[in-house]
């Protein structure tokens, strides 16, 4: 009887030891939440610090869950998370949708330049100079640049922008203090611009619903600012200033209007996410179309060393993710003092490496011409290459055109992972307009119209060419 | 005009050509009659340079094929006899992404260096001599079996041959075409032009050929006037063979 008991007790009282699920983003995110450098497999961070803080004021295990940053409140929207504290900045569009807690943090915007460039100490002198600055994606210095239309450059990690400007690739980073300050102050290549502007708050979100805990969670943060928790924190984090002791003065960037998500609005971004999204997919195809012959020739008709590297290149370039190709011209190859700008670092990845399915799409279509038309061309007195140009060549290209074309829609498809290297194409346009205006479903719609509206077509043009070439209607 | 001298081949252990000798006079026309997988095809391919041979020699008008291992060799020595022999194939071998016209015409633009006109009017007489004159403008694709022979007939013409090598040109076209293709091939007799004809068709070797070679197994069994191999065999195999194709 005893033992039924005891097994009651734990079942009744198992919600209230259930550890509470805690979404943050660890991928770069010092000094938020990040990986220890000495210990990868631990986490560590101000907000870990401010996490095991909360837990012990509320009672209550807080376990730390990996989770994208761009998607953190939809993941607490969908109660796969308790609460989500990672940066967040409380904005209108955001108070919406979720519960925040109290401030936890007053966070400003710092300008950062090159140690060497000494053009501008503010953001309107980087205006007038008409700079390029690098930020994160749906953030307040994001909506900051876009309400002054300085010309902005977006990225999801934030460590690369610092490492571009550092390369000279953007002019100046505009992101929050903690940011700045771990990433860009150690870094003598770089300096703080100009003073930090722009005040706002990091606070923690909570579904609606879950009015309780964040209640409690509140209680908490206030018993720890009081008797100086809050600053202890910071301070071992280097991240303590005078704001901080306004925890709770009006938040400027809450003052923001809320924006209107029209079609009228969005829809000329994604048109312009679109035509990148064609510009690289069109000279990508080009300069895989270009490369692929000579190499499919290398392989058929070269010397045994040539053949052996035209089979290396095209097993190397199929045989790796081109997502990493991409990452290691853009961000590798500067080490060694190669620095391509992202489209051209795009372009040459997917140019690369679709070159490599080519030149075996090439193979093919020469080998499936018969030995006939070589030897009938030779009885006329032509020679190989002449053969090769005037007669293999253009029954190749034949051949060749319906995998090509289907080979241009999967390419197509594929440059939505150029946002790794903060080209803002189609896909990316999408996730950064749908994460501020939550309009997931009607963007959505629409982004996959536009892909469709390329794609069908292409696909439509592969098979009437195929269907035509086995007519031998071409 | 071709002279074949000793001329031995083989693919791997297969000896497929065992020493041929063969004199061709200019303006003679030969016919080539055999069993399949005599050889036939393999020598007529060894005297343009298609195929190579191991021992013995071909001369062709002035140029003369030899063996060789030097590669650079025995394609320049192929390509000097290739002047004065064209070749049709079996299975025609148009190139099928030109019309007609540009089928003749390819060949005087890209190796003779004629200019595109004067290459398009040459084009135009041959395909006239071949009875085709209307249909310069279609592809292969849109032409029948005869016809596609016909333009083969004339592109190979095109080049200006002393000889024409044609391995069983009528083969693959139905029994209602082979004349017209035929009857190209005996203008052609009466011209001068000097030819070797691989065939199955006894009745026409005996009609147009000066000379019937029969070769097997590699070797030349029977040669000499055409009535006389036809009507009066020498050899017992030769008998076997030619009852066996006259059915
Ligand atoms: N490229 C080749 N490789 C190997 N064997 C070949 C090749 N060409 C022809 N042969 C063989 O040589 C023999 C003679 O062929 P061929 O000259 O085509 O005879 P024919 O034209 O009299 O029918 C056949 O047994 C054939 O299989
Ligand atoms: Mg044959």
């Amino acid at each position: 009887m005893r033992w039924l008991l005891a097994l009651a007790i734990l079942l009744f009282s198992f919600p209230a030891f259930a550890t509470l699920k805690w979404g943050a983003d660890a991928e770069g995110g010092a000094p938020y939440v990040f990986r220890d450098p000495n210990a990868p497999d631990k986490t560590i961070g101000f907000e870990v610090d401010l996490a095991d803080a909360i837990a012990k004021e509320i009672g209550e295990p807080i376990e730390f869950v990996q989770y994208e940053y761009g998607s953190l409140l939809v993941g607490v929207e969908r109660g796969d998370l308790d609460f989500a504290m990672n940066g967040l900045e409380v904005t209108p569009d955001r108070v919406n949708r979720v519960r925040f807690s109290k401030p936890y943090y007053v966070y400003k915007l710092q300008l950062v330049a090159r140690a060497d460039d000494h053009r501008f100490d503010s953001l309107d002198r980087c205006a007038e100079l008409k700079c390029r600055v690098a930020t994160l994606g749906d953030t307040a210095a994001e909506r900051l640049l876009d309400a002054r239309a300085i010309e902005k450059r977006i990225y999801d990690g934030q460590s690369e922008p610092y490492r571009d400007l550092a390369l000279s690739r953007v002019d100046a980073v505009l992101l929050d203090v903690p940011i700045a300050v771990y990433w860009a102050r150690p870094d003598p290549k770089l300096r703080f611009a100009g003073e930090p502007i722009a005040r706002g708050t990091y606070a923690i979100a909570f579904r609606r619903d879950r009015e309780a805990l964040a209640v409690r969670v509140d209680g908490a943060l206030e018993r720890l600012a009081t008797r100086g928790d809050l600053r202890k924190i910071y301070e071992k984090w280097g991240i303590w200033n005078e704001d901080q002791s306004a925890l709770g003065a009006p938040n400027d960037v809450a003052q923001e209007s809320a924006r209107a998500w029209t079609p009228g609005r969005y829809l000329p971004l994604l048109l312009r996410g679109a035509l990148t999204t064609v510009q690289i997919s069109i000279v990508s195809m080009a300069l895989a179309i270009l490369l692929g012959l000579p190499i499919a020739m290398a392989r058929l008709w070269g010397p045994r060393p040539v053949q052996w590297l035209a089979i290396a290149y095209v097993e190397f370039f199929r045989g790796i993710p081109v997502l990493l190709l991409i990452f290691f011209l853009y961000y590798g190859l500067p080490t060694v003092g190669l620095k391509l700008n992202a489209m051209t670092a795009a372009i040459f990845g997917f140019g690369l490496n679709y070159a490599a399915y080519e030149a075996e799409i090439y193979r093919a279509g020469i080998s499936s011409i018969p030995v006939g038309q070589w030897e009938a061309a030779a009885s006329l007195g032509m020679g190989r290459s002449l053969t090769f140009r005037r007669i293999v060549l253009p029954q190749t290209i034949r051949t060749v055109l319906p995998p090509m074309t289907n080979d241009f829609v999967a390419l197509f498809k594929d440059t939505s992972l150029v946002s790794v290297i903060a080209v803002v194409e189609l896909t990316k346009q999408y996730q950064i307009l749908a994460k501020s205006s939550l309009k997931y479903l009607e963007m959505g719609l629409v982004t996959a119209a536009l892909y469709l509206m390329i794609s069908i077509p292409l696909g439509v043009l592969s098979r009437h060419l195929e269907a035509r070439i086995s007519k031998g209607a071409l | 005009m071709i002279s074949i001298r000793g001329v031995k081949k083989s693919f791997g252990a297969q000896v497929v050509l065992a020493g041929v000798d063969l004199e061709i006079s200019p303006g003679e026309t030969i016919a080539l009659l055999g069993p399949s997988g005599g050889g036939k095809s393999t020598l007529i391919r060894c005297v343009n340079g298609l195929t190579n041979f191991d021992v013995g020699e071909i001369q062709v008008g002035p140029s003369t094929l030899k063996p060789t291992r030097d590669p650079r060799e025995s394609r320049a020595a192929a390509r000097e006899a290739r002047r004065q022999v064209g070749m049709v194939f079996q299975d025609f071998q148009l190139f099928p992404h030109m019309t007609a016209l540009e089928n003749v015409a390819e060949a005087p633009v890209t190796v003779l260096g004629l200019t595109r006109a004067e290459a398009v009017e040459r084009a135009r007489e041959l395909l006239a001599r071949v009875g085709l004159e209307a249909r310069g403008g279609h592809y292969p694709r849109e032409l029948s079996g005869g016809q596609k022979q016909r333009v083969a007939i004339a592109r190979a013409l095109a080049m200006e041959p002393k000889a024409l090598l044609c391995d069983e040109i009528t083969s693959a076209l139905d029994p209602e075409l082979k004349g017209e293709v035929l009857s190209v091939i005996e203008k052609l007799k009466a011209e001068g032009m000097t030819l070797i004809l691989v065939t199955h068709e006894i009745g026409f070797a005996r009609r147009a050929a000066d000379r019937v070679a029969v070769l097997a197994d590699g070797a030349i069994l029977e040669l000499g006037p055409a009535a006389e191999v036809i009507e009066r065999p020498q050899q017992e195999r030769t008998k076997k063979f030619l009852e066996r194709v006259l059915g």
